[in-house]
């Protein structure tokens, strides 16, 4: 005769996702989730799988709809960037609270004290969020930052963006620093010229 | 397996991940190595050639290493909106250091300036970590990479350092050694991410070819 716990613990193990409960679909799901999109090669280096294996597994969660496939430009090369849908992230966000149930309360203290897993305090499973991430940061500069956040709508930053993310700016900040103390260097050996900036 | 999953921790690696290749350390290096001869060259060639011939190299090393060996290794990623609003702040931090190191160079010319501020090491150390070692500093904080704090008080104590070493030799030989020092400072450590890198990201069509 099967125990009350041991049939709770049978159909709550029915719950899992097991598209996302695969090592590798997590992996891939986990790290499309905390960027806004990545190609196929960055996916590679940061998961570890090779090119077949990845390949695979994201036709399977691209057909259940996890993830998208989007075919743009980067620069003037076309390039296929992957990125997860809504429905992704609801799945994943859902695949880790129900692993977060299962071990907090499907297994009894019979069992935690076989296992070594204690509570889900233990495991740190914890949400993520754009806001959640500020707070790794003190907490009387993240107020002042969220001030400086909220530039006025009329400033148009996002193609001087692009740019930082091209890194160009960041070369052309170095360039002009540069620059800069290479001349400040030689007006330091010679005699002013502008006499107007004297007394 | 629910164990290892710590998110925050893991956008951080990915972020990391971007910076990991060591060219942009190898750029910064070979510029302030191209600043510590650029005074040498003064004498040869006139402004601005001689600025062009010192920094020629490093923009050169960075765009071909960036564009055939960093790129086709890394793959392309882009961040969430935290990462892109840090980068807007960065930017408008950038512009300002910019005016204000501007500002510092056209009172550098005023006389009077230059004999208070000037005169002495403690002088030169406050130019130093106001204008090299702030921003390099504020930079690092936005981008998340913690050896460039290293690299903003490196820069910063260089500049009291020229002046202290012109005491004891001419000017050009000062900043040739003391620039060209911490130069190869930053060149070194960033060839040694950049070999760690290409060990552990071949090309694509490199592990094809070996049947890795």
């Amino acid at each position: 005769m099967v125990s009350k716990t041991h049939k709770d613990d049978a159909n709550f193990l029915d719950k899992i996702d097991k598209l996302i409960h695969e090592p590798a679909r997590l992996n891939i799901l986990v790290q499309l989730h905390v960027i806004e999109s990545a190609d196929f090669l960055f996916l590679m280096n940061r998961t570890g799988l090779t090119h077949g294996n990845l390949s695979s597994h994201m036709t399977k969660l691209e057909k259940a709809g996890y993830l998208t496939v989007k075919k743009e430009f980067v620069g003037r090369r076309p390039h296929t960037m992957i990125c997860i849908t809504d429905k992704g992230r609801v799945a994943l966000q859902k695949y880790l609270e129900t692993m977060k149930h299962v071990i907090d309360t499907q297994l009894s203290k019979q069992y935690r004290k076989r296992s070594e897993v204690k509570t889900t305090e233990d495991l740190n499973v914890e949400t993520y969020s754009d806001e959640d991430s500020s707070k790794t940061m003190s907490g009387s500069f993240t107020t002042n930052l969220t001030k400086f956040r909220n530039t006025p709508s009329f400033i148009n930053l996002d193609p001087l963006v692009a740019d930082l993310e091209s890194s160009h700016l960041p070369l052309m900040w170095l360039i002009g620093m540069a620059f800069i103390s290479l001349e400040m260097t030689n007006l330091q050996n010679q005699e002013p010229n502008i006499t107007w900036l004297r007394k | 397996m629910v164990k290892e999953i710590e998110l925050k921790k893991i956008e951080r690696a990915s972020y990391r991940f971007t910076f990991q290749h060591g060219l942009y350390d190898i750029l910064v290096g070979l510029i302030l190595i191209g600043v510590g001869f650029g005074p040498s060259l003064y004498g040869v060639f006139p402004t601005p050639l001689n600025f062009f011939i010192a920094e020629t190299p490093a923009i050169i090393v960075y765009l071909l290493g960036m564009r055939y060996i960093i790129n086709p290794r890394m793959g392309i990623v882009r961040f969430g909106e935290k990462r892109k609003a840090d980068k807007k702040k960065l930017m408008m931090i950038m512009i300002g250091s910019v005016f204000i190191t501007l500002i510092a160079l056209i009172w550098s010319m005023a006389s009077d300036f230059q004999s208070i501020l000037f005169g002495n090491l403690v002088g030169w150390l406050i130019i130093g970590l106001l204008l090299a070692t702030l921003p390099i500093a504020t930079i690092a904080y936005f981008l998340d990479i913690d050896r460039m704090y290293v690299y903003a008080v490196l820069v910063g104590v260089g500049i009291p350092t020229i002046e202290f070493l012109k005491n004891y030799m001419d000017y050009s030989t000062s900043t040739i050694i003391v620039n060209g020092s911490i130069g190869i400072i930053f060149v070194l450590n960033g060839l040694i991410l950049f070999t760690r890198f290409m060990q552990k990201y071949p090309k694509p069509e490199e592990v094809k070819k070996n049947g890795k």
